[in-house]
């Protein structure tokens, strides 16, 4: 699964050194469009659905963060 | 009672004097004591609407509460056998009634917004073209537009909304809801607090600091320096050019546009430093709305940096639940699945950002102008976050230089100019007026006013326009500052000789060189009635 993240944030921003970066909604690295993109590929690829409530700094501002919000969704659908 | 008035000073010291007399427990108290003393005193009757807010909000924040307690009750039953009930079905029913409670406050308050902001204008308009006088079919209100409508108003809903989302619970006490509501200083023009970040400023007391009414009065002096200085002389030029357009032309009018991109930073920038100011003699520490936006290297950027607390509301109650939406997410799974594959990534964001500066258009008033100038960011905001890459790409393969000095200036000056172009949409009363003066703007020819004293007949005469640039520059250099280091923190560094030196200038500046109007009082916000 954090291949299959790291490969669509990658996608989405390659100027953003994805494995280095802990804060990126606190630094605004990561913007809303960027979010909006990204919540949609995570939905499709991992057949979950990020929803309003999710959309919390906490959620994305690392990799291991997503990876954590994932997991916890898929096992709660 | 405006926020520069003496009458505010007065309130202000009276307001301070019995906070810190009281003991911590009874501070909150007499701080809404003194918001609805304030409300009351600046709208009369139109208070009312404040206080349908504050119900409304209140009432609504318990039952939505409520409905998250039922619907973890049945989950707590339901697993224990107690309760013949399915899961999804409970979850369901849950959000079913906390969406209805969330579609009730905002026919309310949003309502009342829209009636009170709209219906005015728009029948007096429709009454005048298809019935021949203002007064015709439809009966206009004539209630006028209760004091800051628009802040509480999105206040209370973002608030309503977080507890939608178990962000915060809501407030049990009623008095401390509306207290959040009605803070004074924030009331007239924001910012729009969160729950989370103002509530435990406003409920728990504080001691007196000496350091904190020093920071409060640097604030609000720089604050008044911003508005009474700056905001105020370029509203001259302002209104006498625009208000008689047909007697400008061309450069006059680029003159007028920057002055007036000047006005509304200084206007809205200085009256939240004054609330701001205000808020930290208290102790209680408020969010700031700007964050120098003029140096900002794009529009999206200038966005994030101008009001910022209008944006991220925006962003979190209208952009992020549209994008999101179901129907946007099925409509960009069926792209995906065509193999539209960039299409299906942007349009949900983009679609949704049209659609959120038309709002932000209609926000700033009824009419074409508001709606274009709405189109007109949200086509820049799309456009720059698509071709924002694309270009940088572009510069790295033509060899610019993209993070030299030059270069940041550059788009920072194609900022600015795109902003103050974006203003003139909406600054005449029809949008035929400011396509005419869009159109002198662009086949500007008369650059003759540059040498030949023409700059001192756009309303200001050599010496205050000669006041107002140099205000800008020191505007510019402190602003330039700012962004490199807390200047706050530096002055507490130097000689108290220093300090009041610089305080007794910024005094000195402010009452000689401030606009005053009639009975020395300074020109109302232009947010104010937002």
């Amino acid at each position: 699964m954090r291949e299959e993240i790291m490969e669509i944030l990658t996608e989405l921003r390659p100027d953003v050194e994805f494995e280095k970066e802990k804060k990126l909604i606190d630094d605004g690295i990561l913007d809303s469009f960027d979010i909006v993109s990204l919540v949609g590929e995570l939905n499709d690829a991992f057949d979950v659905s990020i929803n309003v409530q999710d959309l919390l700094p906490e959620n994305f501002n690392c990799v291991d963060a997503m990876v954590e919000l994932i997991e916890n969704l898929q096992e709660e659908e | 009672m405006s926020l520069t008035s003496l009458n505010f000073f007065v309130f202000l010291f009276a307001s301070l004097v019995v906070y810190f007399l009281l003991s911590e427990k009874y501070q909150w108290r007499w701080l809404l004591a003194v918001s609805c003393f304030f409300y009351v005193y600046c709208s009369k009757t139109l208070s009312v609407f404040i206080a349908v807010t504050c119900i409304s909000t209140y009432v609504i924040s318990l039952l939505i509460e409520k409905s998250e307690l039922r619907y973890k009750d049945e989950m707590k039953r339901i697993k224990s056998g107690e309760l013949k009930l399915d899961k999804k079905l409970a979850k369901k029913q849950n959000i079913r009634r906390k969406r209805l409670c969330i579609w009730a406050a905002a026919l309310i308050n949003v309502g009342m917004l829209v009636v009170l902001k709209f219906w005015d204008l728009i029948f007096t308009d429709i009454n005048t073209r298809f019935f021949g006088a203002a007064e015709g079919f439809v009966p206009l209100l004539h209630i006028g537009l209760p004091l800051g409508i628009s802040f509480y108003t999105f206040q209370a809903v973002g608030y309503l909304v977080d507890i939608y989302r178990k962000r915060v619970a809501a407030e049990r006490n009623f008095f401390k809801a509306a207290l959040f509501i009605t803070f004074f200083p924030q009331i007239v023009q924001g910012p729009i607090s969160r729950f989370d970040q103002l509530s435990s400023e406003l409920y728990s007391g504080h001691k007196f600091e000496a350091r904190n009414l020093s920071d409060g009065f640097y604030l609000m002096l720089w604050g008044m320096f911003k508005k009474m200085v700056i905001a105020d002389r370029a509203g001259i030029m302002v209104d006498y050019v625009f208000y008689d357009y047909q007697n400008f032309t061309g450069w006059q009018f680029w003159v007028a546009a920057f002055a007036y991109a000047f006005q509304m930073y200084g206007d809205f920038s200085g009256g939240i430093d004054i609330v701001r100011g205000a808020a930290k003699m208290f102790g209680i520490e408020m969010v700031d709305n700007f964050e120098r936006p003029y140096f900002s290297k794009d529009i999206p950027e200038f966005w994030r940096r101008w009001h910022t607390t209008l944006g991220t509301w925006f962003r979190d109650y209208l952009f992020y639940p549209m994008s999101l939406s179901s129907a946007a997410q099925k409509i960009s799974k069926s792209l995906r699945k065509k193999g539209h594959l960039h299409l299906a990534k942007m349009l949900p964001a983009h679609v949704s950002c049209i659609v959120l500066w038309l709002a932000n258009g209609a926000w700033h008033g009824a009419g074409t102008q508001y709606i274009v100038f709405g189109l007109y960011h949200g086509i820049l905001t799309v456009l720059s976050e698509e071709y924002h890459a694309k270009l940088v790409k572009l510069g790295d393969k033509l060899h610019i230089n993209q993070s030299c000095a030059s270069w940041s200036f550059f788009q920072m000056a194609r900022t600015f100019f795109l902003v103050a172009v974006g203003r003139v949409i909406y600054i005449t009363p029809n949008f035929g007026a400011s396509l005419t003066i869009l159109k002198s703007m662009f086949t500007a020819k008369n650059v003759g006013i540059f040498f030949n004293e023409g700059l001192y007949k756009l309303g200001l005469d050599r010496p205050d326009f000669y006041v107002l640039v140099f205000a800008c520059m020191v505007l510019l250099v402190v602003e330039i500052f700012q962004e490199r280091m807390r200047i706050r923190e530096w002055l507490y560094g130097q000689n108290l000789y220093f300090r009041w030196g610089l305080a007794f200038g910024l005094i000195f500046t402010v009452l000689v060189f401030g606009v005053y109007g009639h009975g020395y009082d300074a020109a109302g916000f232009i947010y104010m009635q937002y």
